[in-house]
């Protein structure tokens, strides 16, 4: 009994991580450290999740139309461990972030901090070779 | 039972667990990002934040300094037309009545999610799209 609990648990575990590491990768990979951004906007979406917190940005361009910006920041863990909570950014708040822009040239970026609507800055937890040492 | 099957039953039961516990909601809740307007050539930008409390869908209509919040919003689910009712500014300041109603589409789809149709604001009237954002 105990070893048919294991399997499943063991299973149930195995499956758990893999999910896991599939939606974590290297800062990298993804986004280029030589194409940096500062984009001010205003907070259309927030997704809380791990491994990774994306908020979105609706950002007028030159010709005045509006790009919607997918910004990635660390887990919610180091947000909160950065002085971040779940109401820290709202939907309809205008922000301006600092980052680097993903190396396909979409609207994604990884964010290094964002000034809130406040005024207040915070550290976004970039995966960013370097980052580590944020804080605020 | 051999162990090796016990594994693979674990590794079946997790796979059927964990999309299960991934429930996100009622099809309405969530951010819906588009543009709206009289015309081809006026459209405006427009943000609808919706969520599903007590039973019933409710929200804000462009969240933030200008937020409108959302009166009543009426689904019939046999046709999955979504009416979304408010007192809304018009440019002079004046709030005036704003009557969306439009259809739900794509229903399944996570990342092409759309309502879309006509509206009246005022003496304006117009078209909508909106996408789950």
């Amino acid at each position: 009994m105990q070893r048919r609990l294991a399997a499943v648990l063991a299973g149930a575990a195995a499956m758990f991580a893999v999910g896991r590491a599939a939606a974590h990768h290297s800062f990298a990979a993804e986004f280029d450290a030589n194409a940096p951004f500062e984009l001010t906007g205003s907070v259309t979406k927030i997704e809380w999740a791990n491994p990774h917190t994306f908020f979105y940005i609706d950002v007028k361009n030159e010709k005045g139309q509006y790009e919607n910006w997918a910004l990635e920041m660390g887990s919610p863990n180091g947000l909160m461990r950065r002085g971040w909570t779940r109401n820290t950014l709202k939907i309809g708040d205008v922000v301006t972030v600092t980052g680097s822009r993903a190396k396909d040239g979409s609207f994604k970026g990884n964010a290094r901090s964002v000034v809130l609507s406040t005024g207040q800055r915070l550290f976004a937890g970039s995966s960013q070779p370097g980052a580590e040492d944020d804080a605020n | 039972m051999h162990f090796g099957r016990k594994l693979v039953l674990g590794l079946l039961s997790s796979l059927t667990l964990l999309p299960a516990l991934a429930q996100v909601g009622h099809p309405a809740k969530g951010s819906w990002l588009g543009f709206w307007g009289p015309s081809e050539t006026e459209r405006r930008r427009i943000l609808l934040d919706l969520d599903w409390r007590d039973r019933q869908v409710a929200g804000t209509i462009n969240p933030g300094p200008n937020a409108v919040k959302i009166d009543r919003v009426n689904i019939d689910y046999d046709t999955w037309t979504m009416t979304i009712e408010a007192d809304m500014p018009l440019s002079n300041g004046k709030a005036a009545p704003f009557v969306a109603t439009g259809k739900l589409e794509n229903l399944g789809s996570w990342v092409n999610r759309r309502y879309s149709g006509t509206y009246r604001h005022g003496d304006e009237t117009g078209t909508f799209i909106l996408t789950l954002n």
